[in-house]
């Protein structure tokens, strides 16, 4: 029976939790398709939902504010996007992203008329009149847009390195040196 | 009450008065607490702490990065 200072710290203290990661690997490949995908894998349900819940309506939110079109990859001297930057933590919006903007700048060098993917589905502006014209059509929801996705993609990446590495708490020195001194002390009693 | 049709509607309405857009801020805040909780913790009550303390600490941040800039914007 724990005593009500046991309790008090184990709700203080979550660092000597037992966790199997399970493939770190694979558990951040996942969690980088889908948020939350990775800690589904390895069995930290309540956190995937969590996760997954949270970091997918921001992400959405944004994307319906900037009528989407907010979600795009292009490095162009003309239109420098490097909030994609944080939006390609989102693998499942990333991948296409990168796909339409491949097929797009092919397109422009070979100089044949443009034909876009999926219907234009997060596909970058042909031209910066097409730019200026959603910046004009979405005013500041296209900023704020931008910045939910930017703060989605940059969460999940939180994310990815939970589902790789643990929690955070763990590669704290003091609260690392503690669970390790736990380990140690059961792996004794274990023996004895 | 959250005017929940921010989220939705862009183009058949006018650019968000100043006060939309923070009100905007409060959802982002919200979340990124709850998610950065989350991601350091593996027991709920303290990730649920760990998020009332950031979220308080991100308001406090962005409330001072907003009183400096709206200062600096009465000069121009």
């Amino acid at each position: 029976m724990a005593t009500a200072d046991e309790q008090s710290d184990e709700l203080n203290d979550d660092s000597g939790i037992d966790l199997d990661l399970k493939n770190p690997y694979v558990a951040a490949l996942l969690a980088w398709i889908v948020p939350g995908m990775g800690h589904f894998y390895q069995g930290r349900t309540a956190k995937a939902i969590t996760i997954f819940v949270a970091v997918t309506m921001l992400f959405i939110s944004g994307y319906q504010m900037g009528g989407g079109k907010v979600v795009y990859c292009s490095f162009t001297s003309e239109d420098l996007r490097w909030q994609f930057v944080g939006q390609f933590f989102l693998g499942s919006a990333a991948v296409p992203a990168v796909v339409q903007n491949r097929s797009l700048r092919s397109q422009q060098q070979q100089g044949t008329s443009i034909n876009l993917l999926w219907n234009g589905f997060l596909a970058p502006p042909t031209s910066t009149v097409e730019l200026n014209k959603w910046n004009r059509d979405y005013h500041s929801f296209f900023q704020m847009g931008t910045l939910y996705t930017l703060v989605a993609g940059l969460l999940n990446l939180f994310a990815i390195y939970d589902a790789y590495g643990g929690p955070g708490v763990w590669h704290d020195p003091v609260q690392r040196k503690k669970r390790l001194a736990a380990a140690a002390e059961a792996a004794a009693e274990e023996v004895s | 009450m959250f005017p929940w049709n921010l989220l939705l509607a862009a183009t058949e309405r006018g650019a968000m008065s100043g006060i939309e857009q923070l009100l905007l801020f409060f959802p982002l805040v919200l979340i990124s607490s709850l998610v950065y909780g989350v991601t350091r913790h593996e027991r709920w009550p303290v990730i649920f702490r760990e998020a009332a303390r950031m979220a308080v600490w991100f308001g406090f941040f962005t409330g001072c990065m907003f009183i400096v800039v709206f200062a600096l914007s009465q000069f121009n």
